[in-house]
C-alpha cells in the first residue's frame, strides 16, 4: 500500500499493541536511528529508510478551536515533505565541502521517549509514536532545544530489518524559536 | 540623535557605521520614522479572501489584524484592545463575524469598531460616551496587484507614490497573466537572532554572497549544470524610492532551476513566449532568472522561488520572518505543489539556501556586542561596471549585478526616512510610467 500523507494524519494508536518481543525489536530500532543521527552518519540513516518513502514535518497554526478546518492538512506550507529522492538531494549540501556554516560541525543529542507500537491492517507493517528531544549546541553558546511527537508507519523486511515507511514529524513551536532546523528528525 | 546621512551612512563611498545596526536608540528610530511612516506589507489579498477571513501579523512591533469586512473592504488595525490594551486575536488566521476580548469582552467587528460590550448600560451614567471613539486604531490600506500594504501614518503619500516605477518591475511577477497571483496556504515563521537590515540589505542587491555562502547548497541542484552562475554580463541592479532588484536577463530561470525541479522550467518555459509579448524581453527574464529584490523597508521576494518574506523587528538583534509562496493563479494544481516543495527546499527554515543566510547574519549581529567592534565601518563600497543612463528601465539603474549599487540606495534611502522630520523631507522619485 502506498503510503500518503492523509495516511500519516490517521496515525492515533488505534491498533492492537504489538507483541513483547516486537516491541523491543521496535524501540532497539528507533534508539539506533537516534544514534546515527546524534553521529551524523547520514549514510547509514538513509539505508534505513525506505524507497517509498513519505516524510513529513509540517508547520504549525494557531487556530481558534472552533475553526472549521483542520490545522494541518497536505496542502499547506511545510518544513520537510520529503521523498527519500528529495533527502538524498538534502544531503549533498552536507557532502559538498562547501557548507561553510556547518563548519565546525553542530553537536547534537537526540533523546527518544513515549515509545507505542500498534499493529496495522498490514502484517508487516506496524505504527509507532515516540517523542523526541533535540538537544542543539554549535559553536561557542549557540544552544537550541526541540521536541515533539512522531508518528511513523515501520515494515519490518523479510531479513527482519526495519525500514521507515512514513513519518508525521509534529513540532510544537508555531513561530520557530530557532533560525534554522539543519537536522533531520 | 546624530545625523544619519553622511555621518553614520555615507552612501556615496557606501561606508556604514556598524552602530546602524545595533544601538537600541536608533532601532528606536527605526521604529518611529520607518516603520510606523512607511507603506508596509501585510498580507496578499488571497490570504483574506472571503468576507470573515482575517491573519494577524506586526507593523514594525505593532501587532495588527488583517480582515476583510462584509462590503469586501481589507482592513488594518492594531490587534489590541483600547478598554485596557489586551490582545484582541489570538490566531494567527481564520474565520470569524467578530473579534471578542477575553478580558471584559469588548466585541468588534470586522472594521474594527467596537460593536458592543457585556452589560452596556453600565456606560449610561458616562458623560460622552460614545462606542464609536473606542473602536480598534484603524491603518490605512492600499493595494497594489494582490500585495496589500499599510501605514499608519495620515500623511504618508500615496502607495502608488511611495513604490513608483518600482511597479514596473513588480509587473515582472505579479502582472504576467491575466489571472494574477496567490499565496499557497500556510505561513511558516520563525526568528533570527539578526538585525533585520542584514536580510533587507541582502535581498535587495547582494548576489555576489551566492558566489561563496551558497556554493554548498547549490551544489545539491545546480551541479549538473555547473554550479553557481553570476556574472556582470546582460545583469542589472534597479532601484527606486529605496526598493531594490538585482536581476540577469541572460541567465534565463537561473533562480527557478535552483529549486531542482524540472517540470517547473518546463512550465516557465512554456509561458515564456505570452510573457515577453505582455511584458517585453526584460521583464519576461526577470519572472525566474538570478536575482532578488526588497520593497523598502522589509518585504523580500526571490523571482523564480516566489519566496516572499516580510523581516519583523523584535529589537536591534533579533528579526522575526514571515514567508510564503507566491503562485500564479493559472498554473494547475500540481505546478502549485511543486513550487510549495521547491520553495520549502531552498527557501525556508530547512532550506539548503536559507540556512546559511541565517549563520551568517547572526554572527553579523552578535560581532557587534563588542564595544571596539562596533565603532567600526562597514564596506559596501563594491561599484557598479556603469550607471545605465539609456532610460529604458525606469529608475535608478546600474549595469551588472554584482555590485553594491542597490544596497547603497537602500542606505540612503534609509538616512533619508531616519533624518527627516517628516514625510515632506522624504524625497520621491517621479513617476514615469
Ligand atoms: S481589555 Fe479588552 S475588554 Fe477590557
Ligand atoms: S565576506 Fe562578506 S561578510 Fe565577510
Ligand atoms: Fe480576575
Ligand atoms: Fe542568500
Amino acid at each position: 500500500m502506498v503510503t500518503t500523507k492523509e495516511k500519516l494524519l490517521e496515525l492515533k494508536g488505534a491498533g492492537n499493541h504489538v507483541d513483547l518481543a516486537t516491541f523491543f525489536d521496535i524501540e532497539r530500532q528507533m534508539y539506533k536511528e537516534a544514534r546515527l543521527l546524534d553521529n551524523e552518519q547520514m549514510d547509514e540513516w538513509v539505508k534505513t529508510l525506505s524507497d517509498d518513502l513519505i516524510y513529513w514535518m509540517p508547520i504549525r497554526e494557531n487556530y481558534l478551536r472552533k475553526h472549521r478546518q483542520a490545522e494541518i492538512t497536505p496542502n499547506r506550507v511545510a518544513l520537510y515533505d520529503e521523498t527519500i529522492e528529495e533527502i538524498k538531494i538534502r544531503l549533498i549540501r552536507n557532502d559538498s565541502g562547501m557548507c561553510w556554516t556547518e563548519d565546525p560541525p553542530t553537536r547534537h543529542t537526540y533523546s527518544i521517549s513515549n515509545v507505542e507500537a500498534f499493529e496495522t491492517d498490514i502484517e508487516n507493517e506496524f505504527e509507532v509514536q515516540s517523542v523526541f528531544t533535540v538537544y542543539r549546541s554549535r559553536f561557542e553558546r549557540d544552544d537550541n532545544t526541540l521536541m515533539g511527537r512522531r508518528k511513523d508507519i515501520l515494515r519490518r523486511k523479510d531479513n527482519g530489518d526495519f525500514e521507515l515507511v512514513g513519518r508525521l514529524i509534529l513540532i510544537q513551536q508555531s513561530t520557530l524559536l530557532t533560525k534554522n532546523l539543519n537536522i533531520f528528525f | 540623535m546624530q545625523k544619519i546621512l553622511g555621518n553614520l551612512v555615507d552612501a556615496e563611498k557606501g561606508i556604514i557605521d556598524r552602530r546602524i545596526f545595533c544601538e537600541q536608540d536608533i532601532y528606536e528610530l527605526e521604529l518611529k520614522n520607518i516603520f510606523a511612516r512607511c507603506w508596509n506589507f501585510v498580507a496578499h489579498e488571497s490570504q483574506v479572501k472571503e468576507f470573515g477571513d482575517f491573519i494577524t501579523t506586526y507593523i514594525g512591533e505593532d501587532a495588527v489584524i488583517v480582515t476583510r469586512a462584509k462590503d469586501m473592504s481589507i482592513n488594518v488595525m492594531l490587534n489590541s484592545c483600547p478598554h485596557r490594551g489586551n490582545k484582541v486575536c489570538f490566531a494567527g488566521e481564520g474565520k470569524v463575524r467578530s473579534f471578542v476580548c477575553n478580558y471584559h469582552g469588548w466585541a468588534f467587528g470586522l472594521d474594527g469598531a467596537l460593536n458592543g460590550m457585556p452589560a452596556n448600560e453600565l456606560y449610561d451614567n458616562t458623560p460622552g460616551f460614545d462606542k464609536s471613539d473606542w473602536g480598534l486604531h484603524r491603518a490605512r490600506v492600499e493595494t497594489y496587484k494582490g500585495l496589500v500594504f499599510a501605514t499608519f501614518d495620515h500623511s504618508a503619500p500615496s502607495l502608488e507614490t511611495f513604490l513608483g516605477d518600482f511597479r514596473w518591475y513588480l509587473d515582472a511577477i505579479l502582472d504576467n497573466d491575466d489571472q494574477g497571483t496567490e499565496f499557497l496556504p500556510g505561513t511558516t515563521r520563525s526568528v533570527m537572532d539578526c538585525n533585520w537590515k542584514y536580510p533587507a540589505d541582502n535581498f535587495v542587491g547582494d548576489i555576489y554572497h551566492a558566489l561563496w555562502t551558497h556554493l554548498g547548497g547549490a551544489e545539491a541542484t545546480l551541479a549538473p549544470y555547473g554550479g553557481v552562475v553570476v556574472t556582470n554580463e546582460d545583469s542589472y541592479q534597479a532601484s527606486v524610492n529605496g526598493h531594490g532588484w538585482e536581476f540577469s536577463v541572460a541567465n534565463n530561470f537561473g533562480n527557478a532551476a535552483t529549486m531542482g525541479d524540472k517540470e517547473i522550467i518546463k512550465y516557465m518555459r512554456a509561458r515564456e513566449d505570452e510573457i515577453t509579448a505582455k511584458l517585453g524581453d526584460v521583464r519576461a527574464k526577470m519572472w525566474g532568472s538570478v536575482g532578488s529584490a526588497c520593497i523598502f523597508p522589509s518585504l523580500a521576494f526571490l523571482p523564480g522561488y516566489f519566496t516572499f518574506r516580510t523581516f519583523l523587528p523584535k529589537g536591534p538583534n533579533q528579526t522575526e520572518l514571515h514567508t510564503w509562496t507566491l503562485v500564479p493563479k493559472e498554473a494547475s494544481d500540481e505546478i502549485k505543489d511543486r513550487w510549495r516543495k521547491g520553495c520549502m527546499r531552498t527557501f525556508s527554515p530547512t532550506g539548503i539556501l536559507e540556512m546559511d543566510d541565517g549563520e551568517n547574519w547572526e554572527h553579523a549581529t552578535a560581532a557587534n556586542k563588542g564595544l571596539v567592534t562596533r565603532n567600526q565601518k562597514l564596506c559596501y563600497s563594491m561599484s557598479p561596471v556603469e550607471q545605465d543612463t539609456s532610460g529604458a528601465l525606469p529608475g535608478t539603474v546600474h549595469k551588472g549585478q554584482l555590485t553594491d549599487a542597490n544596497q547603497r540606495l537602500f542606505f540612503k534611502r534609509y538616512g533619508e526616512f531616519m533624518d527627516a522630520e517628516t514625510w515632506d523631507d522624504i524625497p520621491m522619485a517621479p513617476i514615469t510610467r
